[in-house]
C-alpha cells in the first residue's frame, strides 16, 4: 500500500502553506466536485468556473473548516450552492433578456436542486472507492483504473503493455487487487457510506 | 490461478468471482458463481463487494474534469505558499525586533537621481524619494506627508519597474530595531503609515507574483539623531 495522507493531515499541511498537499487534495476530490457539477447540467465554461470557485473558496476558508473529516461534505455542499447560484443567475439573465416576468420563484427551478438520498449515497460511495484506490496505490490501482475507470471496454494487450505485465497475469492480478480494495473499502465503511453534502456549513455565506 | 475454494462442492475461485463481477466469463461461469453465491454467504459477500466496487469505478469514468481545469485548481496552492510567506514575514509582528538577516540596506534617491543622504526626514522632505532594487526590479517611492491633524505620514508605493503594483509589508523600525508600525500595500501598491518621532528606518518586504518574498529592504528615515522639531508630537 502506498503512503496515504488522510484529509485532516492534508488540510493541516495546506494550512502550513504546503502546495504539494494542496495538489493532492485537488487530485483526491476533483472527480467528486466535477460529478456534482455535471448533475447540475452546467455549460462547459460555467462548469469550469464553478470548479475553480469551489477550490478557491476552500483556499480562502481553509482555516474555517472545523471538521476536517467532513471535507467531502463541505465540497459537495459548496459545489451545489455555487451551481445553484450560477444557474439562478443565468435563468434570471435569460428572463430579463426576454423581458418576461422575473418572479424569483420561477428562477429557482427546484427540481434541478433536489438531490435525492440515492444520488448523495452514490456520490459518497464513489468517493470512498476513489480514496480506496488511492490507499491501494501502486500497480493494483493502475490496473483497476485501467480496467474499470477508462469508460471503455478494456484492451488487455494495451493494458499489459502499459503496466509492463503479461496479459495472462491480468486476471489473477485483478482478483488479488479487487480483494485488497474490498478490504480497504470495508475499513472505510463502503456500503455504509453516508450521504455527502447533506449537512455542511455554508462558508461562502459567511464571507 | 488462485486455488481458493470457498465451498468444496462448488470449487469457485476468487478469480472466477472477479471475472463474473467484471461481467466477463460467459453464462456458464456466471451460473456457477451465482450458484456458489446462493449456497455460500462468503462467496455472496465477495461477489457483492467486487460488483459494487467495479460499478462505482465504471460509473466514475465520465467524471474526470478537463486536465487544464484541474491544473488551474492546483495552481491555487500558490496562495497557500504566500500564506506561509506572510506567516514567516520577518517584519510582520509589531513590538518584536526586526530580523536583519538577509535584509538589504539601501539609500533613497532624489528625483534627479542624486543620493538623498539624510533620507525622508531631511529638510527637502517634500520630495518624493525613490529606492530601486535592481535584482527584484522593484521601485519604492515615498514622501513625508504632514496631515491637518498634525500626524506626519510616510506615504508611498511599491511597484515593479513596469509600474505594476506589488504586494508588500511596510514596517517602521525604531532606533533599537523594534517594529513600531506596519502597513500592507493596497491593490494599487500604495501604503500610508504614521511616521512617529521614534521611527528611524523603514523596512519593506515585497512579494513576487508567485508569493515568494524578495529580500527585505531597509531604508533610512533620516539621521539617527533626534527628529526635526516639526516631527515632535507627531501621533503614532
Amino acid at each position: 500500500m502506498s503512503g496515504f495522507d488522510s484529509d485532516p493531515t492534508l488540510l493541516e499541511r495546506c494550512r502550513r502553506g504546503d502546495s504539494a498537499a494542496w495538489s493532492l487534495l485537488v487530485e483526491r476530490y476533483r472527480r467528486l466536485v466535477w460529478s456534482v457539477i455535471l448533475k447540475h447540467r452546467m455549460r462547459q465554461e460555467e462548469a469550469e468556473d464553478v470548479f475553480q470557485h469551489v477550490f478557491a473558496t476552500l483556499v480562502q476558508h481553509i482555516d474555517s473548516i472545523t471538521d476536517d473529516a467532513g471535507l467531502a461534505s463541505w465540497l459537495v455542499t459548496t459545489t451545489k450552492r455555487r451551481c445553484w447560484r450560477v444557474g439562478a443567475q443565468r435563468r434570471k439573465d435569460g428572463e430579463r433578456a426576454r423581458s418576461l416576468d422575473s418572479d424569483p420563484e420561477k428562477t429557482m427551478d427546484p427540481v434541478d436542486e433536489r438531490e435525492d438520498a440515492a444520488d448523495s449515497r452514490a456520490l459518497g460511495e464513489k468517493q470512498l472507492v476513489r480514496i480506496g484506490l488511492e490507499q491501494l496505490g501502486g500497480k493494483c490501482k493502475d490496473l483497476l483504473e485501467a480496467l474499470f475507470g477508462a469508460g471503455a471496454e478494456p484492451n488487455y494487450n494495451l493494458i499489459a503493455e502499459k503496466l509492463d505485465i503479461r496479459v495472462g497475469s491480468i486476471g489473477p492480478t485483478r482478483a488479488r487487487c479487487l480483494e485488497k480494495l474490498s478490504k480497504i473499502l470495508g475499513r472505510l465503511g463502503f456500503g455504509d457510506a453516508d450521504e455527502v453534502g447533506s449537512e455542511s456549513p455554508d462558508l461562502e455565506a459567511g464571507k | 490461478m488462485t486455488s481458493w475454494n470457498f465451498n468444496p462442492r462448488q470449487k469457485v475461485t476468487i478469480e472466477q468471482i472477479a471475472t463474473v463481477a467484471a461481467g466477463e466469463g460467459g453464462p456458464a461461469l456466471e451460473a456457477q458463481v451465482r450458484a456458489a453465491a446462493s449456497s455460500d454467504q462468503r462467496v455472496s459477500e465477495i461477489l457483492k463487494d467486487f460488483s459494487n466496487a467495479i460499478t462505482a469505478m465504471r460509473g466514475d469514468a465520465m467524471t474526470e474534469p478537463p486536465a487544464d481545469v484541474v491544473a488551474r485548481a492546483k495552481a491555487l496552492g500558490v496562495r497557500l505558499e504566500s500564506r506561509r510567506a506572510e506567516s514567516t514575514s520577518p517584519i510582520a509582528i509589531l513590538g518584536q525586533a526586526f530580523d536583519r538577516a538577509g535584509a538589504v540596506v539601501l539609500d533613497w534617491l532624489r528625483p534627479d537621481g542624486e543620493l538623498a543622504l539624510a533620507g525622508v526626514r531631511d529638510d527637502r522632505g517634500a520630495d518624493v524619494l525613490e529606492a530601486v532594487i535592481d535584482s527584484a526590479e522593484i521601485v519604492i517611492r515615498a514622501e513625508r506627508t504632514p496631515a491637518q491633524n498634525g500626524i506626519v505620514r510616510l506615504v508611498g508605493e511599491v511597484a515593479r519597474t513596469d509600474d505594476m503594483p506589488v504586494r508588500a509589508t511596510v514596517a517602521l523600525l525604531d532606533a533599537s530595531g523594534m517594529v513600531i508600525a506596519t502597513d500592507e500595500t493596497d491593490s494599487i501598491g500604495m501604503f500610508a503609515i504614521a511616521l512617529t518621532s521614534d521611527a528611524r528606518e523603514v523596512a519593506v518586504s515585497a512579494r513576487a507574483a508567485t508569493g515568494e518574498l524578495h529580500p527585505t529592504i531597509v531604508l533610512p528615515l533620516g539621521p539617527a539623531s533626534k527628529p526635526t522639531s516639526k516631527d515632535e508630537g507627531a501621533a503614532g
